[in-house]
């Protein structure tokens, strides 16, 4: 039988164990499959999950309107508003007090945000919104109160909607902390910009329901109940929650405001923390921006500088901070009325306007036709209102001596020499413009003053920017007018970030909200702010230094934006720190822009659309003119230059990447890897990447901007333009030579051979001009 | 002397010989003519203008640059005179150059270390060039020469724009030594005080604030309250909040101030501020109800409560709220629904009207509670095993009450549900267990608290808070469950009333 069985062509029978044996293996090849099959499933569902999907970048920003006033007057503007576009997010504004989004539509905002303080006029309406708007699943996060003054009816609905952050809401508010203690703080936290105060401030009793909640601060407190553990800053999948004496407090003898709570890592966390690329209106080509524009004040200003005396300060400005100075734009915005005579100007003035627009490097732009000093006096504007005032203004009293000596000449029949009157002139903001003969014209104050501008410069040379006078809060209607011309606009904000303003609370955002309009705000202050209103120290704008180092470590906020006045040219001390500044703008690496350049980047941050195709992989639209995207915290990410599309490289700047974006390309596709992974493979191979559709070269960082680029076989050209020398950084495989071909319109300016360095970089340096758009060609020798 | 001799060229070469005065003449002629010339030197050298002289002319003229060269020739030269320094520094300053600025005054300060016109000016400088250790470093020598209330100010805020807390204190306590008087620092003074634990120190900082001009923050006022209660002045702390209350009625702040008196066991002058400051049927006088139930006195309580209602025009829910309970608690479970009829049932939150239920069907007053039990939503009777079970037995489904009282377990402690079980039982036809009684058991629940509010405006507004409003009761509560409950009451029949202690003739005036 054995012997049969042996030789038998059948298969044995199996025993009893192979049965099990078998059995075994078989479940296992079952359960094998089924693990496989579910993995690939997983694996398809997160491709579908995240293919396609729309970034959502739009915060709902509910605010009080009867309390704060308009959206720009809001907490949530003035100090939320600048570390949310930071890390890409917009606010969408509403006022509590009017209609609130329909439910359906909530799908659409990121997140709710609400910074109460003052009491609501009608709590309950607004809680009756927000408790289903929760519901939906919404994320909320809610600096201050929730809905104060909250009556007791609302106690328990307030608690349904902390409920889902995983709060509580124990309907206690410890007033007297001095038997509280911190019983948790997270250092990342807690403590930003102002440690917690000993004396700790007030808090409300809210406990924590969820572990899923992280908790930032915790005082253990003192209460009638026993001592109880109050979460004062929390975040959690849900949103977020900061106590109001937690979020920033104010110094009430030196008058400033600080964080405690770090605002940028609150909201990141509150808002869930999606890597995403963020759009950058600091960067481009790997560099900070850099730009600078003068208003036109103080135009035909005498100079007291010396070599200078009795010459219009306007032309001490274009001598002294202009001509030499060729490598850095500038935009110049002409106040119409200075350079007409019949509204009180200065026919003086329209001569060095002329010269200053025939200027390569300035670019042209108005600064208003009869400078308004309070826009929201001409929103609703009524001349008989204006000449009231006119005729009621009484100008500033005259120096005894001064009056002596008018009045004694005046009695010898001889002409009076002193600035006489002009009561259609105002030297300051008492009343609503400077310039007051004609009645206000919307019209004329923009398309008119741009078109005055233009006049003064060389044919086809346009104006492109409408730099904002007076409290530079322009009214709905009027940004409206610069937008139907086609010209960007910009000013206000005074950014400072320095000893004397050492908060992130006066950094502004990028814009601001308008009606449905946005006016795009000034990078940084000018010299009025520096010299208390023009009253001295006349240097102070040499200050600005501080709030550049700051805006760009330890998170670049900011670019580099030289803002200042005509009158800068009228003081010794204002000329010398406007020169300074300017040179300190040469030895930096920036990368020169025309001020509009930034104002469309700027305009164009809102209106960017980012599509998650994949896990590391993003399609970036309608970004217009911006040109780089940034990731935070990127230290162990690179871009993925063989699957990008449209990218033209990437830099590193205090942890974060830059992405520079080919601004040919209409959708970018940005894709990450692992940063190990790239610098392996850069070390690794050895064959040509042009060859497998891969650059050649990724740009670093550059004086140029950059566009165009073709990559074909073993060949990579590019257009450059831009301001100065070229300092370009560009990286790729080690130790590779490259021809480099640099030309315009076919005239070949340089060419040489160059190799990449053991860290596959070339640096290259051109001293072209630039402004004439050139191309560079890279292609492989060996 | 006049002479019609006319001297030829030859003549005066040659003198007369008879003239020997001539023949000196020469000579002193030379030495007068000398010394003139010698003089006119001197006066010359004297009356040409000085480098000062010619300095400021050359500011006058705006050739500035010049002058700051002659100047600076100066200064390398080893002139340190103070007219120099001093110069040096105004055209630095024209200059814009603040570091070279600063060095000059600096140099002046040496010369001049007491000049507190020069240190101002330094700190201003430091401010200029925004070197904030610089600026405070200015402030404290200047604070060392004399005493400046903006120095003193500028410094504290600076170092507390720092966190540097304890340099801030140290600095708060010396200005005040000097006689620094700034309210708002002082109080912060005090603040920091309590937060080490010196409360006396706190206290004395926050009264003479106090006397001098008012507290003007509630947190401030009963920080100042607080304060005086646990150094032992609960006096002086009636005084002041009945003061600063009839100076700025705030019924939250009374009723947090009749707290915090029983919160230390002065219950007696929490009474007499409730009544100092209560007027018949508001808020605050309701207190007094409270705390006389919270001592046990029902008969005073109800009393009080009865004459309260009968004097109130307007009630909030809150206010509302308190009186129900302080009636059920006081065992006067018809004047609570009375109360409560008067607000309207219908806008009480369920939790309110529970215990009121619970405290009728208790009584026996059974109409009286399907009244209540007829606002009451389905959920909140059912999440109460008593009061389902009282239903059932109303409509007569008896099997299912019984079930209903057999599964449900009463914490004894909570005698006002014990009463009420044991009287349903009754009803069912079940023997109650001994002891059942209607006595009070705290009504009141977290969820009928006002919600606290905190106003602290960040920006140019100023921080301010607005007082939580109190919850007296919920105050009490924590003592209350401490406390042994009072006399048993007979189940269905009227509450016995406890003999009262020694009460105020006033705390009648709520019948008025």
């Amino acid at each position: 039988m054995r012997e049969a069985r042996l030789h038998s062509p059948l298969p044995p029978a199996p025993t009893l164990s192979a049965k099990f044996a078998m059995r075994l293996l078989i479940l296992l090849a079952f359960i094998g499959a089924a693990v496989l099959l579910d993995a690939a499933r997983s694996s398809r569902a997160l491709n579908v999950e995240v293919d396609g999907r729309l970034v959502s970048r739009t915060v709902l920003a509910i605010y009080d309107g009867k309390q704060e006033g308009p959206p720009h007057q809001t907490r949530l503007h003035k100090l939320a508003e600048m570390p949310l576009n930071h890390l890409g997010y917009m606010l969408e504004y509403r006022d509590v007090n009017g209609p609130l989004p329909p439910l359906d539509e909530l799908a659409r905002y990121r997140a709710v945000v609400t910074w109460f303080v003052e009491p609501l006029a009608d709590p309950a309406a607004y809680i009756k919104w927000l408790e289903p708007a929760v519901a939906t699943g919404q994320r909320y996060i809610m600096l201050g109160e929730i809905a104060p003054r909250e009556s007791d009816e609302l106690m328990s609905a307030i608690n349904r909607i902390l409920a889902p952050l995983g709060l509580a809401h124990a309907g206690t508010f410890i007033d007297l902390t001095y038997k509280s203690k911190v019983a948790f703080q997270n250092p990342e936290m807690i403590g930003f910009e102002q440690k917690l105060d000993k004396a700790l401030p007030g808090f409300p009793l809210m406990v924590q329901r969820s572990p899923q909640l992280e908790a930032h601060l915790v005082i253990d407190a003192d209460t009638v109940e026993g001592r109880r553990k109050a979460v004062v800053v929390a975040t959690g999948p849900r949103g977020g929650f900061a106590a109001q004496n937690f979020t920033v407090v104010l110094e009430p003898n030196t008058d400033r405001l600080s964080w405690v709570i770090n605002p940028f890592s609150f909201f990141a966390k509150s808002l869930g923390g999606e890597r995403f690329p963020i759009p950058d209106v600091t960067t481009v080509s790997g560099r900070r921006i850099y730009f600078s524009q003068i208003d036109g004040d103080g135009w035909n200003n005498l100079s007291g500088v010396e070599g200078y005396r009795q010459i219009l300060s306007a032309e001490v400005v274009l001598r002294e901070l202009i001509e030499p100075f060729p490598d850095l734009p500038v935009s110049v915005g002409l106040i119409a009325a200075d350079v007409q005579p019949l509204l009180g100007g200065n026919p003086a003035g329209a001569a060095i306007a002329r010269r200053l627009y025939r200027l390569p490097q300035v670019e042209v732009a108005s600064h208003t036709h009869t400078h308004p000093y309070n826009w929201s006096f001409f929103e609703a504007y009524d001349r008989a209102k204006e000449e009231k005032l006119i005729k009621n203004y009484r100008p500033p009293d005259q120096p005894l001596r001064e009056r002596v000596t008018s009045a004694l000449a005046r009695v010898a029949g001889r002409p009076v020499t002193d600035q006489r009157y002009d009561p259609f002139v105002s030297g300051s903001d008492d009343l609503p413009r400077t310039y007051l003969k004609a009645p206000f014209t919307l019209d004329l104050e923009i398309r008119g003053a741009l078109k005055i501008s233009e006049n003064f410069a060389p044919p086809g040379k346009r104006a492109k920017l409408y730099l904002w006078s007076g409290d530079a809060t322009p009214f709905e209607g009027a940004v409206a007018a610069t937008r139907a011309i086609g010209v960007r606009n910009m000013n206000g904000g005074d950014s400072r970030l320095d000893p004397e303003y050492p908060s992130v609370a006066y950094v502004p955002s990028i814009s601001r909200p308008v009606g449905r309009e946005r006016q795009i705000y000034a990078v940084n202050s000018n010299e009025n702010t520096y010299t208390n209103d023009w009253t001295g120290p006349f240097n102070g704008q040499a200050m600005l230094v501080n709030t550049l180092t700051n805006t760009d470590k330890p998170r670049r906020l900011k670019g580099f934006d030289l803002y200042y006045h005509m009158y800068s040219g009228e003081k010794q001390a204002s000329l010398r720190a406007v020169r300074k500044l300017l040179e300190l703008a040469r030895a930096t690496p920036v990368i020169p822009l025309d001020a509009s350049q930034y104002a469309a980047m700027a305009d164009d941050y809102f209106s960017t659309e980012i599509t998650q195709t994949g896990l590391f992989k993003w399609v970036i639209r309608k970004r217009g003119a911006l040109e780089t995207v940034r990731f935070d915290d990127a230290d162990q990410l690179a871009i993925h230059d063989a699957e990008s599309l449209g990218v033209l490289g990437a830099n590193r700047h205090q942890g974060s990447l830059y992405v520079s974006l080919d601004p040919a390309v209409g959708e970018p596709v940005v894709v990450l890897r692992a940063r190990e992974a790239a610098e392996a493979q850069g070390r690794a191979s050895s064959t040509d990447p042009a060859q497998g559709g891969e650059p050649l070269l990724m740009l670093v960082e550059g004086r140029w901007r950059i566009s165009n680029r073709q990559v074909e076989k073993c060949v990579q050209s590019m257009t450059a333009e831009g301001y100065g020398a070229g300092e370009l950084v560009f990286e790729g495989r080690r130790n590779r030579p490259f021809r480099i071909k640099v030309s315009r319109d076919e005239t070949i300016l340089s060419e040489e051979i160059r190799w990449t360095d053991a860290n596959g970089r070339l640096a290259l340096q051109y001293a072209i001009d630039a402004r004439t758009p050139l191309r560079l060609t890279f292609a492989c020798h060996d | 002397m006049t002479s019609l001799h006319r001297p030829t060229s030859l003549d005066a070469l040659h003198p007369p010989a008879d003239s020997g005065g001539w023949r000196r003449w020469p000579a002193a002629h030379n030495f007068v003519l000398a010394v003139l010339f010698a003089g006119a030197l001197i006066v010359g050298w004297a009356v040409l203008p000085g480098e000062d002289e010619r300095i400021e002319a050359l500011e006058r003229d705006g050739q500035t640059g010049r002058a700051l060269a002659l100047l600076e020739a100066r200064f390398n030269r080893g002139d340190r005179q103070q007219r120099t320094l001093a110069s040096l520094r105004r055209f630095y300053e024209y200059y814009g150059d603040t570091p070279k600025s600063l060095t000059m005054l600096e140099l002046l300060i040496e010369q001049r270390p007491r000049d507190m016109f020069l240190y101002r000016q330094l700190v201003q400088l430091y401010r200029q060039a925004e070197d904030e250790p610089g600026q405070v470093r200015a402030l404290k020598a200047q604070l060392a020469i004399r005493y400046s209330e903006p120095v003193c100010q500028r410094l504290i805020g600076l170092l507390r724009r720092a966190s540097d807390f304890a340099a801030e204190q140290q600095t708060l306590i010396d200005c005040r030594n000097s006689g620094y008087r700034r309210q708002e620092d002082l109080e912060r003074l005090a603040f920091l005080y309590a937060a080490d634990g010196k409360l006396s120190a706190s206290a004395q900082i926050l009264s003479a604030v106090d006397d001098r001009r008012w507290l003007r923050g509630s947190r401030e006022r009963l920080m100042l309250f607080e304060a005086l209660l646990a150094t032992e002045a609960p006096a002086d702390a009636l005084r002041r909040g009945v003061r600063w209350y009839r100076g700025q009625p705030n019924t939250d702040f009374a009723l947090e101030m009749i707290t915090k008196l029983i919160g230390n066991e002065r219950s007696d002058l929490a009474l007499q501020m409730a009544r100092d400051l209560g007027k018949p049927g508001d808020p605050v006088s309701l207190a007094a109800a409270e705390i006389l139930v919270d001592q046990v006195q029902y008969a005073p309580a109800r009393l009080f409560l009865t004459g309260w209602l009968g004097q109130v025009r307007t009630l909030s829910l809150e206010t509302a709220a308190r009186f129900v309970a302080a009636a059920v608690d006081a065992e006067a479970p018809s004047l609570a629904l009375q109360g409560a009829e008067r607000y309207g049932l219908g806008r009480f939150r369920p939790t309110d009207l529970t215990g009121l239920a619970e405290a009728l069907m208790a009584a026996g007053q059974v109409e009286s509670f399907d009244k209540v039990r007829a606002t009451l939503p389905v959920e909140a009777l059912a999440a109460s095993a008593l009061l389902t079970a009282a239903i059932d037995l109303r409509e007569g489904r008896l099997e299912a009450a019984r079930s209903t009282l057999a599964s449900s377990t009463i914490d004894p402690q909570d005698e006002r549900r014990v009463a009420l079980k044991a009287r349903l039982l009754i009803l069912a036809g079940r023997p109650a267990s001994a002891g059942s009684s209607l006595v009070r058991e705290p009504t009141r629940t977290d969820n009928q608290l006002t919600p606290p509010l905190t106003v602290t405006t960040p920006g140019e507004v100023q921080a301010r808070r607005i007082l939580v409003p109190v919850d007296v009761a919920r105050r009490f509560k924590k003592r209350r469950l401490a406390t042994r409950p009072g006399t048993v009451a007979v189940k269905g029949a009227p509450a016995a009333p406890t003999a009262p202690t020694a009460v105020s003739p006033s705390f009648t005036y709520g019948q008025q």
